[in-house]
Protein backbone atom coordinates (compact mmCIF):
# COMPACT_ATOMS: atom_id res chain seq x y z
CA UNK A 1 0.00 0.00 0.00
CA UNK A 2 1.24 3.19 -0.89
CA UNK A 3 1.62 5.52 2.03
CA UNK A 4 3.88 8.73 2.95
CA UNK A 5 2.28 9.45 6.64
CA UNK A 6 4.59 8.46 9.39
CA UNK A 7 3.49 9.26 12.90
CA UNK A 8 5.92 11.75 14.69
CA UNK A 9 7.71 8.74 17.18
CA UNK A 10 6.45 5.54 16.03
CA UNK A 11 9.84 4.45 16.28
CA UNK A 12 12.00 5.58 19.55
CA UNK A 13 12.11 3.10 22.02
CA UNK A 14 15.81 3.59 22.78
CA UNK A 15 18.03 6.25 23.72
CA UNK A 16 19.87 5.98 20.32
CA UNK A 17 16.70 6.08 18.22
CA UNK A 18 15.56 9.32 20.61
CA UNK A 19 19.07 10.80 19.62
CA UNK A 20 19.20 10.13 16.20
CA UNK A 21 15.38 11.11 15.42
CA UNK A 22 15.62 14.47 17.52
CA UNK A 23 18.84 15.57 15.29
CA UNK A 24 17.14 14.55 12.07
CA UNK A 25 14.38 16.89 13.49
CA UNK A 26 17.07 19.85 14.14
CA UNK A 27 18.79 18.98 10.74
CA UNK A 28 15.11 19.88 9.22
CA UNK A 29 14.31 22.57 10.84
CA UNK A 30 18.22 23.93 10.24
CA UNK A 31 17.29 23.01 6.36
CA UNK A 32 14.40 24.59 6.26
CA UNK A 33 15.30 28.02 8.17
CA UNK A 34 18.01 28.47 5.76
CA UNK A 35 15.66 27.76 2.70
CA UNK A 36 13.59 30.41 4.39
CA UNK A 37 16.38 32.88 4.72
CA UNK A 38 17.27 32.00 0.92
CA UNK A 39 13.88 32.80 -0.19
CA UNK A 40 13.83 36.51 1.80
CA UNK A 41 17.57 36.91 0.93
CA UNK A 42 16.40 37.04 -2.65
CA UNK A 43 13.23 38.88 -2.06
CA UNK A 44 15.11 41.46 -0.58
CA UNK A 45 14.00 41.33 3.45
CA UNK A 46 17.74 40.59 4.34
CA UNK A 47 16.40 41.57 8.32
CA UNK A 48 14.60 38.24 7.94
CA UNK A 49 16.53 36.93 6.10
CA UNK A 50 19.36 37.29 8.76
CA UNK A 51 16.84 35.67 11.60
CA UNK A 52 16.28 33.16 9.91
CA UNK A 53 19.59 32.25 9.73
CA UNK A 54 20.44 32.72 12.92
CA UNK A 55 17.56 30.42 13.55
CA UNK A 56 18.93 28.10 11.47
CA UNK A 57 22.44 28.28 13.77
CA UNK A 58 20.65 27.30 17.21
CA UNK A 59 18.97 24.48 15.58
CA UNK A 60 22.30 23.09 14.31
CA UNK A 61 23.77 23.81 17.67
CA UNK A 62 20.80 21.96 19.46
CA UNK A 63 21.39 19.06 17.29
CA UNK A 64 25.42 18.87 17.99
CA UNK A 65 24.50 19.23 21.91
CA UNK A 66 21.93 15.97 20.89
CA UNK A 67 24.61 14.23 19.42
CA UNK A 68 27.05 15.00 22.04
CA UNK A 69 24.48 13.42 24.55
CA UNK A 70 25.18 10.33 22.75
CA UNK A 71 28.94 10.01 22.26
CA UNK A 72 29.85 6.28 22.00
CA UNK A 73 26.63 5.00 20.94
CA UNK A 74 25.38 3.78 17.93
CA UNK A 75 22.79 5.57 16.46
CA UNK A 76 20.55 4.34 13.97
CA UNK A 77 20.02 5.46 10.54
CA UNK A 78 17.28 7.35 9.60
CA UNK A 79 16.16 8.28 6.24
CA UNK A 80 13.75 11.08 5.45
CA UNK A 81 10.16 9.21 4.94
CA UNK A 82 10.78 7.52 8.29
CA UNK A 83 9.56 10.55 9.85
CA UNK A 84 7.20 13.70 9.52
CA UNK A 85 7.51 16.00 12.73
CA UNK A 86 4.09 17.80 12.73
CA UNK A 87 6.15 20.53 15.33
CA UNK A 88 8.27 21.80 12.36
CA UNK A 89 5.97 21.62 9.91
CA UNK A 90 5.33 25.23 10.43
CA UNK A 91 8.53 25.95 8.88
CA UNK A 92 7.34 24.86 5.15
CA UNK A 93 8.42 26.80 2.54
CA UNK A 94 5.22 26.25 1.42
CA UNK A 95 3.19 27.88 4.35
CA UNK A 96 1.76 30.38 3.26
CA UNK A 97 -0.37 31.26 6.29
CA UNK A 98 2.82 32.48 8.26
CA UNK A 99 5.84 33.10 5.53
CA UNK A 100 5.18 36.33 3.84
CA UNK A 101 7.92 37.91 1.53
CA UNK A 102 7.03 41.27 3.28
CA UNK A 103 6.97 39.56 6.72
CA UNK A 104 9.00 41.58 9.58
CA UNK A 105 11.31 40.21 12.05
CA UNK A 106 8.61 40.18 14.60
CA UNK A 107 6.80 36.94 12.50
CA UNK A 108 9.66 35.19 12.34
CA UNK A 109 10.27 34.94 16.13
CA UNK A 110 6.82 34.04 16.66
CA UNK A 111 7.10 31.87 13.86
CA UNK A 112 10.12 29.75 15.25
CA UNK A 113 8.00 30.38 19.14
CA UNK A 114 5.45 28.40 17.88
CA UNK A 115 7.53 26.01 16.51
CA UNK A 116 9.84 25.61 19.73
CA UNK A 117 6.58 25.08 21.77
CA UNK A 118 5.65 22.34 19.48
CA UNK A 119 8.69 20.30 19.84
CA UNK A 120 8.77 20.97 23.70
CA UNK A 121 5.13 19.22 23.33
CA UNK A 122 6.84 16.67 21.50
CA UNK A 123 9.33 15.55 23.83
CA UNK A 124 7.12 15.99 26.68
CA UNK A 125 4.61 13.50 24.79
CA UNK A 126 7.95 11.20 24.87
CA UNK A 127 9.05 11.36 28.02
CA UNK A 128 5.32 10.98 29.50
CA UNK A 129 4.71 7.75 26.62
CA UNK A 130 8.03 5.71 26.62
CA UNK A 131 8.43 3.00 29.28
CA UNK A 132 12.06 2.35 28.05
CA UNK A 133 14.23 2.62 30.74
CA UNK A 134 16.49 5.83 30.41
CA UNK A 135 14.26 7.79 28.05
CA UNK A 136 12.46 10.27 30.15
CA UNK A 137 15.59 11.74 31.60
CA UNK A 138 17.11 11.82 28.52
CA UNK A 139 13.78 13.51 26.63
CA UNK A 140 13.48 15.76 29.57
CA UNK A 141 16.92 16.86 29.42
CA UNK A 142 16.79 17.60 25.61
CA UNK A 143 12.99 19.40 26.80
CA UNK A 144 15.48 21.73 28.97
CA UNK A 145 17.78 22.66 26.21
CA UNK A 146 14.50 23.01 23.86
CA UNK A 147 13.33 25.70 27.05
CA UNK A 148 16.85 27.74 26.94
CA UNK A 149 15.93 28.52 23.00
CA UNK A 150 12.50 29.41 24.11
CA UNK A 151 14.06 31.94 26.42
CA UNK A 152 16.01 33.47 23.68
CA UNK A 153 13.36 33.88 21.36
CA UNK A 154 11.29 35.41 24.37
CA UNK A 155 13.76 38.16 24.32
CA UNK A 156 13.67 38.42 20.95
CA UNK A 157 10.26 38.87 20.58
CA UNK A 158 10.97 41.98 23.07
CA UNK A 159 13.25 43.66 20.90
CA UNK A 160 10.85 43.32 18.00
CA UNK A 161 8.21 45.19 18.15
CA UNK A 162 4.74 43.53 16.44
CA UNK A 163 4.42 45.42 13.21
CA UNK A 164 1.31 47.68 12.14
CA UNK A 165 -1.66 45.78 10.91
CA UNK A 166 -1.29 46.56 7.17
CA UNK A 167 2.32 45.51 6.93
CA UNK A 168 1.83 43.16 4.05
CA UNK A 169 0.29 45.79 1.60
CA UNK A 170 2.49 46.22 -1.28
CA UNK A 171 1.37 49.08 -4.11
CA UNK A 172 3.90 47.38 -6.54
CA UNK A 173 3.73 43.37 -6.23
CA UNK A 174 6.41 41.29 -7.76
CA UNK A 175 3.55 38.94 -9.85
CA UNK A 176 0.70 40.04 -11.37
CA UNK A 177 -1.51 38.15 -13.66
CA UNK A 178 -1.30 38.72 -17.49
CA UNK B 1 30.01 21.86 -9.70
CA UNK B 2 31.21 23.77 -6.73
CA UNK B 3 33.28 20.99 -4.36
CA UNK B 4 33.21 17.18 -4.36
CA UNK B 5 32.13 15.89 -1.29
CA UNK B 6 32.54 12.91 0.31
CA UNK B 7 29.32 10.86 -0.45
CA UNK B 8 30.22 8.90 2.77
CA UNK B 9 28.95 11.78 5.28
CA UNK B 10 27.04 13.12 2.24
CA UNK B 11 23.65 15.44 3.99
CA UNK B 12 20.89 17.05 1.67
CA UNK B 13 22.91 20.38 2.10
CA UNK B 14 26.08 19.20 0.25
CA UNK B 15 23.90 19.03 -2.63
CA UNK B 16 22.48 22.27 -3.09
CA UNK B 17 25.05 24.99 -4.90
CA UNK B 18 25.09 28.36 -3.46
CA UNK B 19 22.51 29.75 -5.83
CA UNK B 20 19.44 30.60 -4.14
CA UNK B 21 16.46 30.04 -5.66
CA UNK B 22 14.43 32.94 -7.10
CA UNK B 23 10.89 31.27 -7.05
CA UNK B 24 7.88 32.78 -5.30
CA UNK B 25 7.59 32.16 -1.70
CA UNK B 26 5.31 29.28 -1.39
CA UNK B 27 6.24 27.51 -4.65
CA UNK B 28 6.07 23.97 -4.60
CA UNK B 29 9.28 23.69 -6.57
CA UNK B 30 11.36 24.68 -3.28
CA UNK B 31 10.21 20.95 -1.86
CA UNK B 32 10.84 19.56 -5.08
CA UNK B 33 14.73 20.58 -5.02
CA UNK B 34 14.68 19.68 -1.20
CA UNK B 35 12.94 15.78 -2.03
CA UNK B 36 15.61 15.98 -4.77
CA UNK B 37 18.68 16.34 -2.67
CA UNK B 38 17.49 14.21 0.09
CA UNK B 39 17.32 10.90 -2.49
CA UNK B 40 20.72 11.93 -3.71
CA UNK B 41 22.52 11.82 -0.09
CA UNK B 42 20.17 9.04 0.46
CA UNK B 43 21.79 7.23 -2.18
CA UNK B 44 25.21 8.47 -1.45
CA UNK B 45 25.64 9.25 -5.05
CA UNK B 46 28.76 11.65 -5.58
CA UNK B 47 27.10 15.16 -7.50
CA UNK B 48 29.91 14.06 -9.84
CA UNK B 49 28.78 11.45 -11.02
CA UNK B 50 24.99 13.09 -11.14
CA UNK B 51 23.46 15.31 -14.12
CA UNK B 52 20.64 17.19 -14.07
CA UNK B 53 19.24 18.53 -17.20
CA UNK B 54 16.14 21.02 -17.73
CA UNK B 55 13.96 22.64 -20.57
CA UNK B 56 13.04 26.32 -20.22
CA UNK B 57 10.50 27.76 -17.00
CA UNK B 58 10.56 28.18 -13.43
CA UNK B 59 11.21 24.50 -12.31
CA UNK B 60 13.62 23.87 -15.25
CA UNK B 61 16.10 26.43 -12.87
CA UNK B 62 15.96 23.46 -10.95
CA UNK B 63 20.20 22.21 -12.46
CA UNK B 64 21.51 25.56 -11.01
CA UNK B 65 20.41 25.08 -7.52
CA UNK B 66 21.94 21.78 -7.03
CA UNK B 67 25.94 20.53 -6.56
CA UNK B 68 25.63 18.09 -9.38
CA UNK B 69 26.49 18.72 -13.64
CA UNK B 70 23.52 20.14 -15.28
CA UNK B 71 22.31 21.38 -18.48
CA UNK B 72 19.58 24.13 -18.60
CA UNK B 73 18.69 23.71 -22.09
CA UNK B 74 16.43 24.68 -24.72
CA UNK B 75 12.64 24.90 -24.15
CA UNK B 76 11.15 21.50 -24.57
CA UNK B 77 14.32 19.86 -25.38
CA UNK B 78 15.03 18.37 -21.93
CA UNK B 79 14.68 14.71 -23.07
CA UNK B 80 16.52 14.48 -26.08
CA UNK B 81 19.42 16.00 -24.33
CA UNK B 82 19.31 13.77 -21.06
CA UNK B 83 18.72 10.55 -23.57
CA UNK B 84 22.15 11.97 -25.56
CA UNK B 85 23.67 12.47 -23.01
CA UNK B 86 22.57 8.94 -21.02
CA UNK B 87 23.21 7.12 -24.57
CA UNK B 88 27.05 8.81 -24.22
CA UNK B 89 27.60 8.26 -20.42
CA UNK B 90 25.89 5.24 -19.31
CA UNK B 91 27.59 5.63 -16.02
CA UNK B 92 26.13 9.11 -14.73
CA UNK B 93 22.55 9.34 -12.73
CA UNK B 94 20.76 11.19 -15.35
CA UNK B 95 17.80 13.18 -14.60
CA UNK B 96 15.54 15.27 -16.17
CA UNK B 97 13.52 18.30 -14.56
CA UNK B 98 10.63 20.64 -15.84
CA UNK B 99 7.07 21.74 -16.07
CA UNK B 100 4.12 20.82 -17.49
CA UNK B 101 4.48 23.54 -20.47
CA UNK B 102 8.06 22.33 -21.33
CA UNK B 103 6.95 18.78 -20.75
CA UNK B 104 3.76 18.17 -22.54
CA UNK B 105 3.04 21.02 -24.69
CA UNK B 106 7.12 22.24 -26.53
CA UNK B 107 8.32 19.05 -25.25
CA UNK B 108 5.46 16.62 -25.81
CA UNK B 109 6.93 14.83 -28.59
CA UNK B 110 10.16 14.25 -27.07
CA UNK B 111 7.94 13.06 -23.88
CA UNK B 112 6.35 10.14 -26.01
CA UNK B 113 9.41 8.68 -27.55
CA UNK B 114 11.24 8.70 -24.56
CA UNK B 115 8.83 6.83 -22.70
CA UNK B 116 8.72 4.60 -25.76
CA UNK B 117 12.39 4.40 -25.97
CA UNK B 118 12.73 3.36 -22.43
CA UNK B 119 16.66 4.58 -21.53
CA UNK B 120 17.24 4.85 -18.43
CA UNK B 121 16.58 8.37 -17.07
CA UNK B 122 14.13 9.67 -14.09
CA UNK B 123 12.36 12.21 -15.93
CA UNK B 124 10.40 14.79 -12.42
CA UNK B 125 8.02 16.78 -13.93
CA UNK B 126 6.77 19.67 -11.69
CA UNK B 127 3.06 20.05 -12.99
CA UNK B 128 1.14 23.22 -11.78
CA UNK B 129 -1.19 23.30 -14.67
CA UNK B 130 0.24 27.19 -16.21
CA UNK B 131 3.17 28.73 -17.49
CA UNK B 132 4.37 30.43 -14.97
CA UNK B 133 7.43 31.72 -15.47
CA UNK B 134 5.33 34.17 -18.45
CA UNK B 135 2.75 35.58 -16.11
CA UNK B 136 0.04 32.39 -15.82
CA UNK B 137 -1.17 31.34 -18.85
CA UNK B 138 -3.02 27.79 -19.72
CA UNK B 139 -1.03 24.63 -19.58
CA UNK B 140 -2.05 21.20 -21.22
CA UNK B 141 -2.58 20.43 -17.79
CA UNK B 142 -4.86 23.59 -17.11
CA UNK B 143 -8.76 22.16 -16.51
CA UNK B 144 -10.95 23.75 -19.07
CA UNK B 145 -12.88 25.99 -17.61
CA UNK B 146 -9.87 27.80 -15.68
CA UNK B 147 -10.67 31.10 -17.00
CA UNK B 148 -8.27 33.67 -14.96
CA UNK B 149 -5.55 34.52 -18.26
CA UNK B 150 -6.41 37.05 -20.09
CA UNK B 151 -5.35 35.03 -23.06
CA UNK B 152 -7.98 32.66 -22.25
CA UNK B 153 -10.63 34.73 -20.45
CA UNK B 154 -13.96 31.65 -21.23
CA UNK B 155 -11.48 28.77 -19.90
CA UNK B 156 -9.29 27.15 -22.23
CA UNK B 157 -12.49 24.66 -23.44
CA UNK B 158 -9.96 21.66 -23.99
CA UNK B 159 -9.73 18.87 -21.83
CA UNK B 160 -6.43 18.63 -20.17
CA UNK B 161 -3.32 16.52 -21.26
CA UNK B 162 -3.18 13.13 -18.40
CA UNK B 163 0.55 12.65 -18.02
CA UNK B 164 0.35 9.45 -16.42
CA UNK B 165 -1.81 7.62 -18.83
CA UNK B 166 0.15 9.10 -21.79
CA UNK B 167 3.02 8.20 -20.09
CA UNK B 168 2.00 4.69 -19.36
CA UNK B 169 0.54 4.18 -22.90
CA UNK B 170 4.05 5.36 -24.73
CA UNK B 171 6.11 2.55 -22.46
CA UNK B 172 7.16 4.63 -19.63
CA UNK B 173 8.52 1.91 -17.36
CA UNK B 174 8.22 3.49 -13.61
CA UNK B 175 5.38 5.88 -13.16
CA UNK B 176 4.54 7.84 -9.76
CA UNK B 177 2.60 10.66 -8.59
CA UNK B 178 4.01 12.81 -5.89
CA UNK B 179 2.99 15.74 -3.81
CA UNK B 180 5.14 18.93 -2.90
CA UNK B 181 3.43 19.22 0.01
CA UNK B 182 5.41 15.72 1.25
CA UNK B 183 9.24 16.30 0.02
CA UNK B 184 10.19 13.31 2.77
CA UNK B 185 7.94 11.24 0.95
CA UNK B 186 9.27 12.54 -2.54
CA UNK B 187 12.47 11.78 -1.94
CA UNK B 188 11.45 8.09 -0.68
CA UNK B 189 9.23 8.01 -4.89
CA UNK B 190 12.94 9.78 -6.24
CA UNK B 191 15.09 6.96 -4.92
CA UNK B 192 12.63 4.22 -6.13
CA UNK B 193 12.52 6.23 -9.83
CA UNK B 194 16.05 6.49 -9.99
CA UNK B 195 17.27 3.10 -9.04
CA UNK B 196 14.13 1.34 -11.26
CA UNK B 197 15.76 0.72 -14.52
CA UNK B 198 14.40 2.29 -17.78
CA UNK B 199 12.17 5.43 -18.03
CA UNK B 200 10.92 6.34 -14.68
CA UNK B 201 8.41 9.16 -14.88
CA UNK B 202 7.50 11.11 -11.23
CA UNK B 203 4.78 13.60 -11.41
CA UNK B 204 4.80 16.05 -8.93
CA UNK B 205 1.90 17.89 -8.02
CA UNK B 206 3.60 21.27 -7.31
CA UNK B 207 1.21 24.24 -6.65
CA UNK B 208 1.39 27.69 -8.35
CA UNK B 209 0.49 29.60 -5.18
CA UNK B 210 0.67 32.58 -7.46
CA UNK B 211 -0.92 32.16 -10.49
CA UNK B 212 -3.10 29.00 -9.44
CA UNK B 213 -3.73 30.14 -5.37
CA UNK B 214 -6.74 27.13 -5.32
CA UNK B 215 -4.37 24.89 -5.30
CA UNK B 216 -2.92 25.42 -1.76
CA UNK B 217 -6.24 22.88 -1.23
CA UNK B 218 -3.85 20.28 -3.32
CA UNK B 219 -2.33 19.74 0.49
CA UNK B 220 -5.74 18.72 2.36
CA UNK B 221 -6.86 16.70 -0.93
CA UNK B 222 -4.04 14.81 -2.11
CA UNK B 223 -3.84 10.95 -0.42
CA UNK B 224 -1.81 7.98 -0.59
CA UNK B 225 -2.98 5.47 -3.64
CA UNK B 226 -4.97 2.93 -1.74
CA UNK B 227 -3.59 0.13 -3.89
CA UNK B 228 0.19 -1.29 -4.35
CA UNK B 229 2.07 -0.60 -7.53
CA UNK B 230 1.61 -3.29 -9.79
CA UNK B 231 3.50 -4.41 -12.69
CA UNK B 232 0.26 -5.28 -15.13
CA UNK B 233 0.06 -2.36 -17.38
CA UNK B 234 -3.44 -3.38 -17.91
CA UNK B 235 -4.19 -2.95 -14.37
CA UNK B 236 -2.18 0.03 -14.04
CA UNK B 237 -4.23 1.97 -17.36
CA UNK B 238 -7.54 0.71 -15.10
CA UNK B 239 -6.38 2.61 -12.50
CA UNK B 240 -4.60 5.50 -14.07
CA UNK B 241 -8.03 5.82 -16.36
CA UNK B 242 -10.14 6.53 -13.35
CA UNK B 243 -8.25 8.19 -10.62
CA UNK B 244 -8.77 12.14 -9.83
CA UNK B 245 -5.08 13.18 -10.56
CA UNK B 246 -5.01 13.64 -6.89
CA UNK B 247 -3.52 9.74 -5.60
CA UNK B 248 0.03 9.57 -4.43
CA UNK B 249 2.51 7.03 -4.71
CA UNK B 250 4.15 4.67 -7.01
CA UNK B 251 1.25 3.63 -9.48
CA UNK B 252 3.23 1.74 -12.10
CA UNK B 253 6.59 -0.25 -12.35
CA UNK B 254 7.21 -2.57 -15.21
CA UNK B 255 10.06 -4.50 -16.69
CA UNK B 256 10.19 -3.55 -20.18
CA UNK B 257 14.00 -3.93 -21.19
CA UNK B 258 15.96 -0.83 -20.84
CA UNK B 259 17.24 0.46 -24.13
CA UNK B 260 20.83 0.94 -24.49
CA UNK B 261 22.68 1.14 -27.82
CA UNK B 262 25.72 -0.54 -28.26
CA UNK B 263 28.28 2.04 -30.12
CA UNK B 264 31.77 1.37 -31.41
CA UNK B 265 33.20 4.66 -29.70
CA UNK B 266 36.47 5.54 -30.93
CA UNK B 267 38.27 8.03 -29.59
CA UNK B 268 38.64 11.28 -32.04
CA UNK B 269 41.53 13.82 -32.02
CA UNK B 270 39.36 17.26 -31.30
CA UNK B 271 41.79 19.23 -33.80
CA UNK B 272 40.35 16.52 -36.31
CA UNK B 273 36.81 17.71 -35.69
CA UNK B 274 37.97 21.84 -36.45
CA UNK B 275 39.35 20.48 -40.14
CA UNK B 276 35.67 19.71 -40.61
CA UNK B 277 34.37 22.89 -39.67
CA UNK B 278 36.79 24.80 -41.85
CA UNK B 279 35.35 27.24 -44.16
Amino acid sequence: MNTTDKPDCDAIHSIPALIAYTCAMESEAADRYQDLADQMEVHNNPEVAELFRKLSALSDQLKADYLNSGEGMELPQVAPWDYRFECIELLRTDNMDDIHYLMTPYHVVELALRCKKRQVEFLMNLSKTRDEEGITPVAQDFMQQQAKHISVLKQWLIDYPEPDANWQEDYDPPTLQE
Amino acid sequence: MNKAISSAAATPKDYKSSNKPVWCPGCGDFSVLSAITKALAHMKLEPENVAVVSGIGCSSRIPAYLNTYGFHGLHGRALPLATGLKVARPDLTVLVAGGDGDGFSIGGNHFLHACRRNIDLTYIVMDNQVYGMTKGQASPTTAPDWARSKLTPHGTGINPFYPLVIALGAGANFIARVSSHDPNGTARTLVEAIRHPGFSFVHVLSPCITYQPEQREWKKLVRPAPVEATSDASQAARRLMTDDNLYIGVLYHGNRRTYHPQFETTAVDPSQLEDGFLV
